[in-house]
Parts: C-alpha cells; structure tokens; sequence
C-alpha cells in the first residue's frame, strides 16, 4: 500500500564550525572566520533546466520537478533550522532535524531524488562559510547516509507509516543508529583532511556527527513519515481537534516547567507520550515527541533544566538519551495501538465477509430446499399415483422400473433433508449448558423405540460425569449413535449396547463419552470413513439408511469443540467415543 | 375437473405449479375432503379473486371461503406479500390462510407468521406424506375448525 522511494539523500552540509553534532572540542576546530548561523537564509536553489525554458510538455515536465523542488525547498531550511539548536557561540548543534526529513523524502518520494538533497546540503554548507571542496565532501557524506538509510529500510520492509512495532524498532535501528555513521565517518574525515579537525578530536566529532543525525532521523523522520501517512491516507485521529490543542499545549507548558526548573523530573512528560500514542497514534507520537525534544533541546543548550549540568559535552548525552527514549516510548506505543487497530478492523471486515458468505450458504439452501423438492415431489407422487392406479396394466418389468423411480426419489428426498439438516446445524446457535449424558442417552432411546425391535437389543447406560453441552444435541449425537448400534446388532442373538465414558485422555480435556456394540463392527481401515456425509461401507450397503447420521454426529462434536472417533473389528462390534470440549467450556 | 364457480369455492388454492395443483385437487376429490375449490395461479390473481376487482369485477362477491391454501413463492406477487395483504384487509383478515410451501427454512416460518398466517404446512416430498397433509389440513380447517361467523 505504500511505496517506497528510493533511498537516497543526504545532507550533511554544516561548516565544519557549525556541524550539528560537534562537541565543544570542536568547536574551538571552528576557523575564526566561520560564518554564523544566521548567515544566509536559502533562497536561490538552482535547479537544473530552468522550468520556464522547457517547451515540450511544461506540465509534465513541472510534475517532475514538484518532488526535487520540494525536497530541496524544504530541506535547505531544515538544515539551518538545526543550527538554531546550537550550542551559544560553540556551533554545536544536539539534534540535525534535516537528516530526518531527508529520510523520510526518500523513503516515501522516491529515491530517485537524491541529487536535490545533495544540492540542497551543499548549498545550505556552502552559505554557511564552508568551502567549497569541503561542503561538497560533507554533501555527499550526508546524501550517501540518506540514500543508504532508505535502502535498508525498503530492503528491510519497513511501511513508512511505522504503523507496526517492528517497523519503529528497524526504523530506529536501520535509520538511526546504522546509516549516520556513513555521514559521521564521511564528515569527520572531510574535517580532518582539511585540517578543520585534529587527530585527537576525531571520536569525538565523529560521536557527535552520529548522534545529532541519529536523532534526527529518529525525531523528524517519524514526525514527517506521520504527516504524510495522515495526509495520503486522509485519516484523522479519532479524537477531535480540541482534544488535539490541548494536548500540544499541555505538552508544550509541561516540558517548559520541566526543562525551566533543574528539580521538576522530566520523566512527568512520559504520561504525556502515552496519551499522544494511545488517543492520536504515530501522529500525535512524532508531535509530542518533536515537542519535548525541541523545548529540552532548546532550555540544554541554553543552560537550563535537568540536563544543563556541567559543561557542554557531557550536557549532550543525557538529553540526547532522554530524547531518544521518549521518543521510543511515544512511537511503539502508538505502534502498538495501530497494530491492534488494524487487526480490529482486519476482524470486522472478515466477520462481514463471513456473515455475507453465510448469506450466500443460506440462499443456496433455500434453493435446494424449494427448488429441489418440488420437482422431486412431482416424479415420486406421479410415479406413486400411477402404480396404485395403472399397476394392473403394467408389465412386471415396467411395475419394477417404475418402482425404482418411486424408490429413488424417496431416497434422494432423505439426503436433501440430510443435507439440509447438516446445513441448519452448522448455523445453529450452540446453547450450552450443564449437561448429564446418561439423562440424553436415555431420552435418545426413548425416542427410538427399541422395545419394538423384533428382538429388543439390551441397553446399559452407566452413570457419567456431567458436561457443558447443548442438551437437543447432545440427545441427537446419542440418537444416531445408538440407533446406528440398533441397526448393527439386529443379526445378533443378543444385542447389547453400553453406553458410558472414561477418565479423560490428558490435562485440561473433558470425560470420554462412548456408545458401545456387539455388532457387525467395520475395518479399522476405513473408521475416518465413517464420518463422511452419504459414505456406507460396501459390506452395510443392504442395511437401511444414507450415510448421514454419523456425518451429523460428527458435525454437532465439532461445533463442541471436542473430536470424536470410532474404534472397531468387523463381526466384533464397535465402539465410538467422543468428547465435547474442555470441562468447564462456555461458549 | 372439480374446480366450481368460483363465488361459492370454500377452498381458494393459489399455487403456480401445476403438478402441485393436480396432486392437491387429487387428494382432497379422492378423500372427498371438499368439491368446492378454486385456483389461481399467481398472487395477483388471488387478490384480485379475494377482492373481486380486475378481471373478477362483473362476479358477483364471494362467500363461504373456509380456507385459502397458499404456496409463498409466486409469480408477479410473492406468497408473502400476499399475506400480508390479506391480512390487512378488513374485509378479509379473518379467513383462515394456510401457508403450503416447499419452504422450509425458519425464516420463512417466522415471516409468514408474522405476516399473520393461521397455519403453516410445509409440502412433504413423497406422495404419502403430501397427501396425507393435504388431507389433515383440508380436514382440521372445514371440517374441526369453526369459521368465524
């Protein structure tokens, strides 16, 4: 859904006096005539064909031109921006917010626009005092982070609108610990091969480089990658606008007291991430967080709050820790949030789906059950009408083939209404309850009549534990079950049929229900068989029926959740044994 | 066959099938359940019959109706609908209306119900069971049942 641009970008275009990340070591590296961050405002951004000469196509081509431009437009201030968070006369900036935005343009523009990145880092370098060759080597330095940063994050699959935890978690990994060190390393060198660092200060520059840009990326990048997935995906914050306002200036007013005031602890801000993520998502994340850390980064470098303690130096690590953290905070939570919403509405649309297939399943029911009967009515009761009224007049051949049409539209009548019985089972709502199988299994044979068999089968039902099942059918599981013994010990001088259970099979599973024969039994081969709608076995082919009572029986076990299954050895008998769920199960 | 004139039919029969048609006439002359019935075959033509407009307008009106067995899945005005306008008519809400269908989903009980049927009777596919329900029903409503007076 989202596509990613191109990797590319880079910026790291500070004089050496001024870069982001520099400490106040560096500082004193600063040529004594660098330029002040106020030097120049950008505003000549030169872009390659001049859009007012091309000819062929202008609005194609002014397309074109709207990314780069954009890119470069905003970048170019991004950068100047991060000198405003410099430490007072050390040009040593905390935070590199271009190295954000950066990312986050590549990511989801393209990265096919790097060249306006590079332009605008070594234009933004270049007013700024830098020399020329320099700017240009700290230009690339930067644009080959951006570049590399995008390409890892789009090799990694990671959806800029940072919308699962993982991708917060590569995001930040990838984005902002790995791809700085390529500006970092480029930067510091370019410093050192002209002589603007020394030796010694190397690490220090090069820590300084990676943690500024690192944040930058993490703080800005988030912030714009959030923007731009409420802008393109023109979802708003459930929340209203006021409830907006006064978060931004409860956020606002709150960081203040803390960063203004060394004794107010600034873990009091934390609440305020968690409201941002959980109420506002990504969005209200990347605000809060780009909030507090402008306002801590701002009070730091100007000497107040918690992490103004001692000199410049050590004042960057804490606050440069504390930014990244709360951001983190800020970011997964409302990761964590979208993921959850996002699975809630993958639920609701699948539940609809589900409900719309049901509809389906219910119609083409209907169809069976109208469609299929009156026509099937019409062979049977005129077949029926002209045996009992022409029978005399027919052959002995045509009375028997007339009689087999009779036969199989009776029979094809049964296994609609199976089919339809199965059908009204699956979508019958499971009315669960206490349940004692003994009282089913005899209200079951009560139904069936058995003292009118010719040679009544003996029936023993053991007293069982109780279960949580719907009582209609469970009775109807031991209709079909004992009923089918009925009909497998009819052939047996004594027909005995037990109906019981066993201790359950392991931890957390229910009792074992059996109903038990001294039948004809079947060949363990085919016990799956068994359950299958309309599947006889070929030896009971003769015995009445279609196949649709252990089909049901299975059915009604598996709405339970518990299994069933049948153990036999022909001319043995049969035993089949099921469960209904875990004890205790509600629906 | 047997079908009379239809101002005096005790039975109104509004079936679209003819096979069903003929098994139901079938029964009810065979078991002499009752001579006097009158078919149609959609439900327009059934309120049309019951009202005695469009092309029933020069008959005279109707009277001694017992019964009116009715399929619900009809041609031009469903079985439904139907219903539900004899049921809000009234001059003719009280004649007992039974609902003979192949249908035999819930829903389609709970609605005719609803809709205010007196009774509901599912056809049975073989010719036993069919003509055994056309014979109880045509039995229990002219013969057990009092008509409303």
């Amino acid at each position: 859904m989202h596509d990613f641009p191109a990797p590319n970008n880079g910026p790291y275009t500070t004089p050496p006096s001024q870069m982001r990340g520099g400490s106040g070591m560096q500082a004193r590296l600063a040529p004594p005539d660098t330029p002040t961050q106020d030097a120049a405002v950008p505003r000549a951004i030169t872009l390659p064909s001049p859009v007012g000469r091309v000819r062929s196509r202008p609005g194609h081509r002014l397309r074109e031109l709207r990314a780069p431009l954009l890119i470069a437009c905003t970048y170019y201030p991004a950068a100047r921006l991060g000198m405003l968070f410099q430490f007072p006369h050390t040009e040593v900036a905390p935070v590199w917010p271009a190295s954000g935005l950066a990312v986050a343009s590549l990511l989801v523009l393209g990265r096919r626009h790097w060249p306006a990145l590079a332009i605008a880092a070594f234009l933004a370098d270049l007013t700024n005092g830098t020399e020329p060759a320099l700017s240009a080597a700290m230009a690339a330095g930067s644009t080959g982070e951006y570049l590399v940063a995008a390409t890892l994050l789009r090799r990694a699959d990671v959806r800029p609108d940072l919308a699962r935890i993982r991708d917060v978690i590569v995001f930040t990994g990838l984005g902002g610990l790995v791809a700085p060190t390529v500006a970092a390393s480029v930067g510091t060198y370019s410093l050192w091969l002209s002589d603007v660092a020394m030796t010694k200060d190397f690490p220090t520059v090069w820590a300084s480089w990676w943690l500024a840009d690192g944040i930058g990326v993490l703080m800005f990048g988030a912030g714009c990658l959030a923007i731009w997935s409420a802008w393109s995906s023109g979802r708003r914050p459930a929340p209203g606008r006021i409830e907006g306002i006064g978060l931004a200036i409860l956020t606002v007013a709150t960081a203040g007291l803390v960063f203004l005031s060394p004794t107010v602890s600034p873990s009091v801000l934390f609440p305020l991430a968690i409201w941002a993520g959980v109420r506002f998502e990504q969005l209200g994340a990347a605000g809060v967080t780009l909030a507090v850390a402008s306002v801590a980064t701002y009070a730091t470098v100007h000497g107040s709050g918690r992490f103004s303690i001692g000199t410049m130096s050590p004042r960057l690590l804490p606050l440069q820790l504390y930014t990244v953290s709360y951001s983190l905070t800020a970011l997964v939570l409302a990761a964590a949030i979208t993921s959850r919403r996002s699975s809630d509405q993958r639920l609701r649309a699948r539940t609809l789906e589900l409900e719309a297939k049901n509809q389906e399943l219910e119609a083409f029911t209907y169809t069976v059950s109208h469609d299929l009967r009156a026509p099937l009515r019409a062979i049977h009761a005129f077949s029926t009408l002209v045996t009992e009224e022409e029978g005399t007049r027919l052959s002995v051949a045509g009375a028997r083939r007339l009689g087999t049409v009779t036969r199989n539209a009776e029979h094809m009548s049964r296994l609609i209404d199976s089919l339809l019985g199965l059908s009204h089972l699956g979508r019958q709502r499971l009315v669960r309850q206490t349940v004692d199988p003994a009282r089913a299994a005899r209200a079951a044979a009560g139904r069936l009549h058995l003292d009118l068999e010719v040679r009544p089968p003996e029936l023993a039902i053991a007293a069982m534990p109780q279960c949580s099942a719907d009582p209609v059918l469970l009775e109807q599981v031991y209709e079909n079950l004992i009923g089918n013994a009925v009909k497998f010990t009819r052939d047996r001088e004594v027909a005995r049929i037990e109906v019981g259970s066993t201790a359950p099979r392991g931890d957390g599973e229910g009792p074992v229900y059996h109903v038990r024969d001294n039948g004809a039994g079947f060949d363990p081969r085919y016990a799956q068989r068994l359950f299958a709608l309309f599947e006889r076995l070929p030896q009971h082919a003769d015995l009445p029926g279609i196949g649709a009572g252990l089909a049901i029986v299975a059915r009604i076990v598996d709405r339970h959740g518990g299994t069933v299954w049948a153990e036999g050895c022909p001319g043995e008998g049969a035993m089949f044994r099921f469960t209904v769920g875990p004890p205790g199960e509600r629906p | 066959m047997t079908v009379t004139a239809y101002e005096r039919a005790e039975v109104l029969l509004v079936e679209d099938d003819p096979d069903d048609e003929e098994l139901v006439l079938h029964t009810l002359l065979r078991d002499d359940v009752c001579r006097r019935v009158f078919v149609v075959r959609d439900g327009a033509e059934a309120l049309e019959y019951l009202r005695g407009t469009g092309r029933y307008r020069d008959r005279s009106p109707i009277c001694g109706l017992r019964m009116i067995l009715l399929d619900l899945k009809l041609p031009l005005l469903d079985g439904h609908d139907v219903l539900a306008e004899i049921k809000t008519d009234p001059e003719l809400r009280r004649i007992p209306v039974v609902v003979f269908t192949s249908a035999a989903m819930d829903r389609d009980r709970t609605r005719g119900y609803a809709l205010g049927a007196n009774s509901y009777v599912v056809k049975p596919v073989e010719f036993q069971r069919f003509t055994a329900a056309v014979h109880d029903v045509a039995r229990y409503w002219l013969g057990l049942n009092c008509a409303p007076v």
